[in-house]
């Protein structure tokens, strides 16, 4: 057990070390090493915050080789903060990232009619989309009504009131239609309550004089809905 | 040093070296950015970690349980343009992921191949039209393809062919009253009406598909049931309406009136009851192929070779349109006693040239009243119960008079007095 004079002892010294030294200790150091923002793009690394995201990213599916920007600076409604031609801008939007829709990219759409903007990329991203040149256009998100495809009618789709639903949610939990997307196209745990209806009702009237009748089918609806709820692992 | 100071402290100090070393953030929603691959042509996307209940349905169905998802819900037949993946991918156009089928997509005419098996027509219903005004359930598919409950007919399939329940609230006309003179009507009329509701109650499961003979028309057609086996009691024969299921048990023998014997077996006017029931077995002998016997003679025939040989069914089946309607007929008596046709009315062997044979009065009443109060207007005097069988019966008022003052109560109650 350190007694009373020992204690002080330790004070001390420790009080003549801190006096001596030349640098003062820094609670967080790295916070003077700035980065680079001269650059074109993010030149913000963002995996330094988000290193899950890359490990999701990188562990197979689809946008494997995209970099954060590709998605998260590329509406052209937003604008980012920037470095042009040794100007800065400073963001208008968004300052560096944007929580974007999945249809900014699947959209069916071509550019200029587009949102999506290059001018905040990193001029060595193209490659990610652009391999072979100039090919690669994200797959058009068809078969719900949302691309300008004049054929994308979305009549007959199942999850279409999902996706509306996705879109118009007060409560919204991602932007646009994300959630129904993400549900589906990633491995993300999903907790879904659906409420079904178990039976049908049926109202048949017979018509009727004394010569003539015919059954009426005048009504079908569902009835006994029962809550059950499926989880996505 | 207390614990629960110890463990402040603790929490305290581990807080810190996270806040302090973690140079990550935690994302609220993990996975999201793990994308499926969906490369390969057709569907990548896993349907059952979603639909799961569904795939349990399917498993315990005795049609379609080999089918996948895609199988149904991205149905190439239609036309319709799905999301998949390839090289290049297709984007979709009627639908992205799936759609939901109408049953007659794969049952429709020309039926189809789905999962190297074939899916058959559904007869009748695959038609245009929906088929001949004599399919009895004709009413229910067009109704069914006007509502936006399912997508096209599917909920008349649906509540026939699967385990989806469904409630039938009926309302018809409640009795009929009438009087005869020398077998011409001299009054008619309706009264009252009849509420009456069937509840076919299953699981509820749109994904259990029933083998056909577990379709059961009693159970949507509960009042027909109760007319042809409780009706309204009465001491000797209740009153059973709909069809003479029992006839008057006065006799024992097989050469007289009970349940069981021809009329009269061996006898010149030889002609065995087809669709009279013995007491005993009426519970479970009014079921679906007794409504075959009647409702699709077709069928029935080809289910019951025997009977089609005892009862010329292949004849009687010429007089229907059994082979045009999707399970049931609408009919009426008529359609297989009037004059011309297979079993066309004879007299009782006891009562001969005493009875309706030989005049149109079973086809003056089709031609001249409404198809619904046809079978009562039958029953008025083919129930056993009015037909007396005490002393107080006076053969001769029907029997060569023609004479009757009936009224009857429609199903499932039954009660008539013909005085």
């Amino acid at each position: 057990m350190i007694n009373l004079k020992q204690m002080f002892l330790i004070i001390a010294v420790l009080s003549a070390i801190a006096v001596a030294m030349t640098h003062t200790v820094t609670l967080f150091s790295g916070q003077h090493s700035w980065y680079d923002l001269s650059g074109s793009g993010s030149n913000v690394p963002c995996l330094k915050c988000h290193e899950d995201i890359g490990d999701e990213l990188i562990a197979g599916g689809v946008h494997t080789s995209i970099d954060c920007e590709c998605c998260h600076r590329t509406s052209k409604m937003v604008g980012y903060a920037a470095s042009e031609a040794g100007q800065a801008e400073p963001g208008q939007g968004a300052h560096s990232a944007s929580t974007e829709e999945c249809m900014l990219c699947h959209n069916g759409r071509r550019m200029p009619e587009t949102n999506f903007t290059h001018y905040y990329l990193n001029s060595s991203s193209c490659l990610q989309c652009h391999n072979p040149v100039p090919a690669i256009l994200a797959a058009a998100a068809g078969g719900f009504g949302l691309t300008p495809d004049l054929c994308d009618t979305g009549t007959k789709a199942a999850h279409r009131s999902f996706v509306l639903e996705a879109m118009i949610a007060d409560d919204s939990l991602m932007a646009g239609a994300n959630e129904a997307c993400i549900a589906c196209h990633t491995t993300i745990k999903a907790n879904i309550s659906f409420n079904v209806s178990t039976k049908a009702k049926i109202t048949v009237n017979n018509v009727y004089n004394d010569s003539y009748s015919y059954w009426a089918v005048t009504e079908i609806t569902p009835t006994n809905y029962i809550p059950y709820t499926e989880v996505k692992e | 040093m207390r614990p629960i100071t110890f463990a402040i402290i603790l929490i305290g100090l581990v807080s810190l070296v996270l806040i302090l070393t973690s140079t990550n953030v935690f994302s609220l929603l993990p996975e999201q950015h793990k994308f499926i691959n969906i490369d390969n042509p057709s569907n990548d996307i896993d349907c059952v970690a979603c639909h799961s209940r569904i795939q349990a349905e399917l498993d315990s169905s005795v049609w379609h349980g080999n089918f996948s998802c895609e199988d149904c819900h991205r149905f190439e037949g239609t036309g319709i343009s799905f999301a998949e993946g390839g090289s290049p991918a297709t984007s979709g156009e009627e639908a992205h992921a799936a759609y939901t089928p109408r049953c007659l997509d794969c049952h429709d005419s020309d039926g189809a191949t789905v999962a190297g098996e074939y899916a058959k027509p559904a007869r009748a219903f695959c038609d245009d039209n929906y088929g001949c005004e004599y399919s009895a359930h004709r009413a229910l598919v067009m109704k069914a393809n006007e509502s936006s409950m399912s997508v096209g007919e599917n909920e008349a399939c649906l509540v026939c062919h699967t385990n989806y329940s469904c409630e039938l609230d009926y309302t018809y006309f409640e009795g009929i009253s009438y009087n005869l003179s020398g077998w011409s009507f001299t009054s008619f009329g309706d009264s009252g009406t009849r509420d009456y509701t069937a509840n076919w109650n299953k699981s509820g499961a749109k994904h259990v598909f029933l083998s056909l003979d577990k379709i059961d028309c009693t159970k949507c057609h509960e009042n027909i049931y109760d007319a042809l086996v409780t009706g309204t009691p009465k001491v000797n024969e209740d009153y059973l309406t709909h069809s003479p299921i029992e006839i008057h048990t006065s006799g024992t023998g097989d050469t007289d009136w009970n349940t069981n014997n021809p009329w009269p077996f061996g006898g010149p006017n030889y002609h065995d009851r087809y669709h009279y029931i013995p007491k005993a077995d009426r519970a479970t002998g009014v079921n679906s192929s007794y409504c075959y016997e009647c409702h699709n003679v077709n069928k029935y025939a080809n289910e019951n070779l025997a009977d089609k040989t005892t009862y010329d069914l292949g004849d009687v089946t010429s007089d229907t349109y059994s082979t045009q309607v999707h399970c049931a007929e609408a009919l009426w008596c008529q359609t297989c006693h009037g004059n011309g046709k297979t079993k066309v009315v004879i007299d009782n062997p006891e009562q001969l040239n005493t009875g309706h044979s030989g005049t149109n009065f079973v086809d003056d009443v089709t031609s001249d009243y409404a198809r619904t109060f046809q079978g009562d207007i039958c029953m008025g005097c083919h129930e056993a119960a009015v037909h007396p069988s005490d002393a107080q019966a006076i053969c001769t008022r029907c029997h060569e008079l023609g004479n009757a003052d009936v009224y009857i109560e429609s199903e499932p109650c039954g009660y008539a007095t013909n005085i």
